[in-house]
């Protein structure tokens, strides 16, 4: 091949890759004050909210979507957002939301009762993919959908269900997006996704960044800042390195080992008290042979670990002790439920009486958002506590996909797992151990008198009665020792000194809008 | 020679469809199940085994597989199961980021590793000798991810001389172009861009190389003391030629086969992507990313990655024969020997 030959390639190959790019984007701001970049551990998995539900796909996709309700800005109360308002039928099966006019999708078609419609049908148990994870729990419910004219929709549920209205604020299945973008992209606006946010998509570089601009046409109060850049970085101390640099402005996933670090340079660590519960769960399942399906067993070994102790030493603090599986921030939480307490003699003799001399704990490897130090940390702390009672444990440590399917098939006494809160309904927490299936009541712990307070919690309407239905669900939870809740982490995270107004929703997402830079 | 290109180009075929016979099986058997990390969260038994069916794993193995082949021989390498994007997508959107580094990378530890290699050789056992030869061992050893964070926490964090991670500055990222960087900010004309991607690559490139430049500083070592201990050499010597001469025209340049085939596999392994580099220096490369799907059991991902570097490592390997015979007038590919 001559010189002219490949230079004719090169310049084909180069035009068929610029036909491709990204155009909407050249015109961005370099100027720094224009452009926050937030650091965080992970790629999101996907931009598209009916299929994903990871944080990281979360904390991006709550910037360029919106549902028709949301959470307040520091709690999980309701509020509308793209409804303006709603009424519930006096049977409570019926929703009827008025939406807010004057809004658009970020590719310049418009808002309206039909896009609410298609982008819930396209949920429906019947037409829902197998990966759109959340579609049974937010539209499992839904028997019908009426559009009452181009601003009133009307959403009728098969029975009644409290959660609802917490279920259409999240940031997973409820968000509304074009319904032209959806029709265009194959159903799947991983890659392309266009909603009514503060925000719209710019370009998503693989394993680096996702960057989104300010939409001019937005129907509310602007983005504080002119783009958004949400950049990948795996490594803690790396990240910490740039914040302190200046090369990024905000980071989170930080653990509390670092923070001493970041302040010394003059960044600001912000803490929020999450909506996450770790626990350990006893295996209780009737095919295996664990022995702690015996009340007794699982007492003792209740009494035989020093939670708030455990708790302060591995969390260093910032991680709460929990004495709930319900989170304190959560309604249905209750302060006089009274758990299973550390004694340490009464559980060396119980174990000595009962003849318990040997447990296998089923741990994962690395750490997750509920367990900063990793799951073989948390195990070995447990297993120091076991044997300070007079009882052999062995540690089986697998890698987080392995281990999840171990708990299904395998023999084990205990095991750890956490649960973050999606909606800031209690139900959203204490339905799971009323769970037949494995993967939500990982230890398949029954308790009848548990079940029926489950069931009739989720009926009841928001308030004192439904309140004490939980509490009370909470203490016989806590008398069976059906799990034992060990700790309420919270999120970290931190920012230049610059950084204005940002902070971390209790259910781990960044809302963008207000934060800017001085 | 065209002949030998086709034949060698022929053995991919056995080559590639014993690789994907064997990843296949040891996805299928050895991984765990992706189903309950796939749907996360809101995963329970019966969504599980519903997309089991919808992906097609309840299928009997064989089936499975030649549905597989048959997909990617019509180009379709299949849809990740996390991203829900398909795997072709997200391999081209990371294969120039891997490419730039490895190349970066190899030129990095070829010229240094050669370099030292023939001071090494002709100052055999001298104090540089030994210097390098315990450079090099030290090259070796090194854990790549600890070196990778002592170079972040001196030159970035304390110096402030280099970015600590990513391939560009998010605001200067090149939005039009082919997605290798150093050539779509040249093209563009934008040099202050161009520039800040060297500044990324610089720390991530010297930490990629430090493995190889040991092992191309010991090859060539070894290789030119093999070459300046022959009679030739000596005869060169005694006629009088300069050092230079002796040195680069009658011992390195006989001494370049084994050199190249090295830093050939060298340049190979580098493609395959370089994990703890591009995990430490947040590289979106396809290293990172493959060990992030063998984690989740993102079978069509990791069967498509392994298939690619399988191809890479013998087209490379291609590559160094058929250099073979421009470096030495004796190797020839005819259709006799080939």
């Amino acid at each position: 091949m001559n010189f002219s030959k490949t230079k004719v390639l090169a310049a084909a190959v180069a035009v068929m890759f610029t036909a491709a790019a990204v155009d909407a984007s050249a015109a961005l701001s370099r100027k720094p004050q224009d452009n926050l970049i937030y650091a965080s551990a992970n790629d999101p998995l996907g931009l598209d909210p009916a299929l994903v539900d990871d944080n990281e796909s979360g904390k991006i996709n709550c910037n360029i979507y919106e549902s028709l309700l949301r959470f307040e800005d520091d709690s999980t109360n309701v509020v509308p957002e793209l409804a303006e308002s709603y009424t519930v039928s006096e049977d409570g099966l019926t929703y009827t939301f008025k939406l807010r006019q004057g809004v658009t999708f970020h590719d310049g078609t418009p808002f309206n009762a039909e896009a609410v419609k298609f982008n819930i049908v396209r949920q429906l148990p019947e037409n829902a993919t197998a990966k759109m994870s959340y579609a049974s729990m937010v539209y499992g419910d839904v028997a019908d959908v009426n559009v009452i004219d181009d601003y009133t929709i009307a959403i009728t549920l098969k029975a009644p269900s409290t959660p609802f209205l917490h279920n259409i604020a999240m940031m997973y299945a409820a968000p509304i997006a074009s319904p032209t973008a959806l029709q265009n992209s194959d159903n799947n606006i991983s890659e392309h996704p266009v909603g009514t946010g503060p925000y719209q998509f710019v370009v998503w570089d693989k394993g680096q960044q996702v960057i989104l601009t300010r939409y001019e046409n937005y129907w509310g109060e602007p983005g504080a800042t002119a783009n958004l850049i949400f950049r990948t970085m795996p490594e803690t101390s790396a990240r910490v390195v740039a914040l302190n640099n200046g090369e990024i402005d905000a980071t989170d996933g930080i653990d509390a080992n670092v923070i001493p670090e970041i302040e010394q340079a003059g960044n600001i660590v912000q803490s929020t008290t999450g909506m996450s519960t770790q626990y350990m769960f006893f295996n209780c399942d009737p095919k295996k042979s664990s022995i702690t399906k015996d009340r007794a067993v699982r007492v003792a070994i209740a009494q035989a670990i020093n939670v708030p102790e455990m708790v302060q030493s591995l969390y260093k603090g910032y991680d709460k002790p929990a004495t709930t599986f319900l989170p304190e921030t959560l309604p249905g939480f209750s302060p006089d439920v009274k758990p299973v307490t550390y004694d340490p003699e009464a559980a060396k003799k119980a174990f000595a009486e009962l003849g318990v001399k040997h447990l296998t704990i089923m741990t994962y490897s690395g750490a997750r958002i509920y367990n900063t130090v990793g799951g073989q940390v948390l195990a070995e702390a447990v297993q120091g506590y076991l044997n300070q009672a007079g009882v052999e444990v062995d540690v089986v440590v697998y890698d987080w996909a392995t281990y999840k399917n171990k708990l299904i098939t395998d023999d084990f006494d205990l095991g750890f797992i956490g649960w973050n809160g999606d909606n800031g309904d209690p139900d959203n927490f204490l339905s799971l151990m009323a769970s037949d299936d494995p993967i939500n009541n990982q230890g398949l712990w029954f308790n009848q008198e548990y079940r029926d307070l489950v069931a009739q919690g989720i009926k009841l309407p928001d308030g004192e009665e439904r309140n004490a239905v939980y509490a009370k669900a909470e203490q016989v939870m806590a008398d069976d020792v059906g799990i034992l809740p060990l700790s309420h982490p919270t999120i970290l995270a931190a920012v230049r000194p610059n950084v204005t107004n940002f902070s971390i929703h209790p259910i781990g997402l960044t809302f963008m809008r207000h934060v800017g830079k001085q | 020679m065209l002949l030998y290109f086709i034949k060698r180009l022929l053995m991919l075929i056995p080559v590639l469809f014993f690789v994907s016979v064997l990843v296949f099986l040891i996805m299928r058997v050895f991984s765990p199940d992706p189903a309950a990390i796939v749907l996360g969260q809101g995963a329970t038994m019966e969504k599980m085994e519903a997309w089991r069916e919808q992906m097609g794993l309840n299928r009997p193995l064989v089936e499975q597989y030649l549905d597989y082949m048959y997909n990617v021989l019509h180009g379709d390498f299949g849809i990740s199961y996390f991203s829900n994007t398909p795997v072709t997508s997200e391999l081209l959107s990371r294969l120039p980021a891997t490419i730039e580094l490895a190349v970066i990378a190899i030129v990095i530890a070829s010229i240094v590793g050669v370099a030292f290699g023939i001071i090494s050789a002709v100052k055999k056992n001298s104090i540089i000798d030994n210097l390098t030869m315990t450079t090099a061992l030290i090259g070796v050893s090194m854990p790549v991810f600890w070196l990778g964070m002592l170079l972040i926490i001196v030159f970035s964090g304390w110096l402030h001389l280099v970015p600590s991670g990513g391939r560009i500055d998010s605001l200067m990222r090149p939005y039009d172009g082919t997605g290798f960087y150093f050539y779509d900010t040249m093209v563009s004309g934008d040099y202050e861009a161009f520039f800040n991607a060297l500044q990324h690559a610089i720390l991530p490139a010297v930490t990629l190389a430090g493995y190889s430049m040991a092992i191309i500083t010991r090859m060539t070592r070894s290789a030119m003391l093999d070459v300046l201990h022959q009679d030739y050499i000596r005869t060169a010597k005694a006629k009088g030629l300069s050092s230079f001469k002796v040195i680069f025209k009658h011992a390195f340049r006989n001494a370049l086969l084994p050199i190249v085939t090295v830093i050939g596999l060298q340049f190979g392994s580098l493609l395959s992507g370089a994990v703890l580099t591009e995990t430490v220096f947040a590289w979106p490369g396809i290293g990172a990313y493959s060990v992030q799907c063998i984690l989740r059991s993102d079978f069509p991902v990791i069967q498509s990655v392994v298939l690619i570097v399988a191809f890479i490592f013998v087209m490379v390997n291609l590559a160094v024969d058929l250099l073979y015979a421009a470096l030495d007038p004796r190797v020839k590919y005819s259709q006799e020997n080939a």
